[in-house]
């Protein structure tokens, strides 16, 4: 009850009021300090409802990419799992819908379809539906789940406007041509609304979220010396662990932000080592849980998707190729950029400019390679000493085939004098012998044929030479390139042959000797012949 | 509104011990200015049988109703309970304490004293099963004593007698003080120059 009172006198005693202020001084103070410990307590619950959050979100996402991984498998479609999985991945960041959602829907499009690519056109449009209707993915691609099951009251309800007449058809085709020509566009068009820009974002802060769930579990796994991922789960109750995977988490959040740290907005503000002492501290933190993340990401791999494991290889080696090119890029530039400097260095080049002089004056071919080759030795330039290397060498064979080819003409030209000089000793000589003139006539012309191609063998033989030690087959071929000769002989038979019948028998008797020696080209030896 | 008065606790201290004759005198003066509040309010308060009827018999009880049993209206205790007090009370939250005051401090004073103070029409609140209970207990108070004063220094009782008496009380007191601050002052020079 109120002090119902009426006073003549009051007095004022601020004793009180300097004690009640001292007190409530070291009240404050004594406030400020709990204070201080709820927030870092509660900072350090929050960061450990975030890491675990972190790790539930990883593990939903995992298990949901699995889930699809198993059904591709068992339908078949074991080989597309990466190409399904960096589809729906393209799909999140091209429209802002969580892979959360993505993937259920396909799965379910996928059973009842069972294609592939009908299931995905199937999510294009049930894409396009939910950002026009606003109803959820989700619902909507239930919707067409049951439509290809052959139940199209929930395509009724969608609000898409189909006729009942088409829904009545049952005809799957015919509904998607309509809805597809109705809802065209809409989840494209639904990224230019503010909910569209929210939905980029939270795709981004998921996205982020579920990695660095994945770090705190390598890391969980690192310490806990056990990779599954359910050990590393009950590990995070433990608070000295816990401690250790938000340091883990830091380092990858520093990661996160010093990507944001790329974009023109967020380049000074997500700077960390722009924070005074403690930014240095992250950034270190932050390379050794790069590091580590490198080393511990295939300790988890025995309960990770194995098409994601793919996926990421394909974008490493991706990124790596890009990587690389850009280098190439670069390295080409920094080329044509001395070039230019090069350029510049050779208008004072002395020797280079009476090479260029004396260039400009040679009247031959032969003068301009040679100068020429000594500019490619002096820009060091060994593509173009190449080609004039080749060049040269060309000249030189050029120059020994006209040699030759004078040669062989000059021959050619006293080749008929001397065989005609030839059939006239030999007429002359057959005549003497007392050989009628139409037979000497024609012993001396097949005597000078024979000449002729005997030169002619001799003289190819340089040519057809084979050298020694070659196989045979080489030895083969010159002689059949070589042409069919008849090598002369001079018999001297150290007798006078008066007759032509004398001739006969002398042959006959040197034939039979030749046989029973067995050395001649007649008949092999060993081989037994009748005289 | 009572005068402030800094130093009183030290001069009745002081007087204690020099002159506590003085002290004496003081309180004498200001009680005998206080008590014609006291006595004015005792005045004002309603006869047994003149209150509501209700009220007076105290039917309500603790059984029935959800809180505090309705304090049924007791014309002695509450004649009691307004009196005179020569100490200090309580110091407030601002450091201010009341010195020689009268005070009203029965349930059924209080109730009379402030009944319609807030709401002219009674609480929105009351479980009676009369809507207009409220008004008829406030009406039937005001019959009996009108409200004065202004603010929280408005009522029936020792409000009322402060409203109408302090016009004469004040210089009363103030004058006891001076006048035994005076004389105390006087003493104690004569003392030191002596």
């Amino acid at each position: 009850m109120a002090n119902l009172i009426v006073s003549a006198v009051s007095t004022f005693d601020n004793k009180g009021l300097k004690k009640g202020k001292k007190e409530i001084t070291a009240f404050e103070q004594t406030v400020n300090k709990l204070g201080k410990t709820f927030a870092s307590v509660f900072a350090a619950q929050k960061l450990l409802a975030f890491s675990k959050n972190a790790v539930k979100a990883f593990i939903a996402d995992e298990k949901a990419a699995k889930s699809l991984e198993l059904q591709l498998r068992n339908t078949g479609f074991a080989f597309s799992a990466p190409g399904v999985e960096n589809y729906i991945s393209s799909l999140q960041s091209l429209y802002g819908v969580l892979d959360d959602q993505l993937r259920p829907a396909f799965q379910q499009l996928l059973t009842a379809t069972g294609s592939i690519t009908k299931s995905q056109d199937a999510l294009q449009t049930a894409l396009n539906i939910s950002a026009a209707t606003g109803k959820s993915l989700t619902e909507v691609s239930a919707a067409l789940t049951r439509g290809f099951s052959g139940n199209t009251t929930g395509l009724s309800r969608l609000g898409a406007g189909i006729s009942k007449a088409t829904l009545k058809t049952g005809d799957m085709d015919k509904i998607m041509g309509e809805l597809n020509k109705k809802f065209a566009g809409q989840a494209a068009a639904r990224l230019d609304t503010y909910a569209g820009k929210m939905g980029l974002l939270t795709v981004a802060a998921e996205d982020a979220r579920e990695t660095i769930g994945k770090g705190l579990l390598d890391a969980l796994s690192l310490l806990g010396k056990d990779t599954s991922i359910s050990s590393a789960t009950n590990l995070m109750d433990d608070f000295a662990k816990s401690t250790a995977d938000a340091v883990v988490g830091i380092a990858v959040l520093v990661n996160e932000l010093k990507k944001l740290g790329n974009t023109k907005v967020g380049g000074v503000l997500f700077d960390v080592k722009n924070i005074p002492v403690l930014g240095a501290y992250l950034a270190g933190f932050s390379e050794i849980g790069a590091a580590q993340r490198a080393q511990t990401a295939p300790s988890n791999r025995e309960g990770r998707s194995a098409s994601r494991i793919y996926l990421d290889q394909l974008r490493k080696e991706s990124k790596a190729l890009q990587a690389a090119t850009t280098l190439r890029k670069q390295e080409n530039a920094q080329l044509k950029a001395k070039t230019e400097v090069d350029k510049l260095s050779e208008k004072f080049d002395l020797e280079r400019i009476g090479l260029i002089k004396a260039l400009g004056e040679a009247t031959d071919a032969e003068t301009k390679l040679r100068i020429q080759s000594k500019l490619a030795i002096l820009d060091n330039n060994e593509a173009l000493a190449k080609k004039y290397n080749a060049e040269l060498n060309a000249k030189t064979a050029a120059d020994l085939l006209a040699t030759a080819a004078t040669d062989a003409a000059n021959a050619l030209n006293t080749l008929p004098n001397k065989y005609d000089q030839i059939f006239t000793s030999l007429v002359g000589q057959f005549k003497s012998m007392g050989i009628e003139a139409g037979a000497a006539a024609g012993l001396a012309a097949s005597s000078a044929r024979l000449q002729a191609q005997a030169d002619a063998f001799f003289a190819q033989a340089g040519q057809y030479a084979v050298p020694g030690g070659m196989p045979s087959s080489a030895t083969t071929a010159a002689a059949a390139a070589a042409p069919t000769v008849v090598p002369q002989v001079t018999v001297n038979t150290g007798a006078v042959l008066t007759s032509e019948q004398d001739l006969s028998v002398y042959i006959q008797n040197a034939l039979g000797q030749i046989t029973k020696l067995g050395n001649g080209a007649l008949i092999p030896a060993g081989s037994i012949a009748f005289q | 509104m009572p005068v402030v008065v800094n130093g009183v606790k030290q001069l009745q201290k002081a007087m204690r011990e020099v002159e506590p004759e003085l002290n004496k005198q003081m309180a004498k003066d200001i009680k005998t200015a206080m008590l014609t509040v006291r006595d004015t309010a005792r005045g004002y308060l309603p006869r047994q049988n003149e209150v509501l009827s209700g009220w007076g018999k105290g039917t309500a009880s603790a059984e029935t109703i959800k809180f505090r049993a309705f304090p049924a209206y007791d014309y002695s205790l509450a004649r009691s309970l307004i009196k005179y007090n020569a100490g200090t009370n309580r110091r407030n939250r601002s450091g201010f304490a009341a010195a020689f005051y009268v005070a009203n401090i029965s349930a059924p004073g209080a109730i009379f004293e402030t009944a319609g103070r807030k709401n002219r029409r009674g609480s929105s609140n009351s479980e009676s099963l009369n809507p207009n209970a409220g008004i008829q207990f406030i009406e039937s108070a005001e019959s009996i004593s009108q409200m004065k004063g202004e603010g929280k220094q408005r009522g029936r009782l020792i409000y009322r007698a402060w409203f109408e008496k302090s016009n004469k009380v004040i210089p009363a007191v103030v004058s006891a003080i001076n006048t035994v601050a005076t004389d105390f002052n006087k003493k104690t020079q004569l003392r030191k120059a002596a």
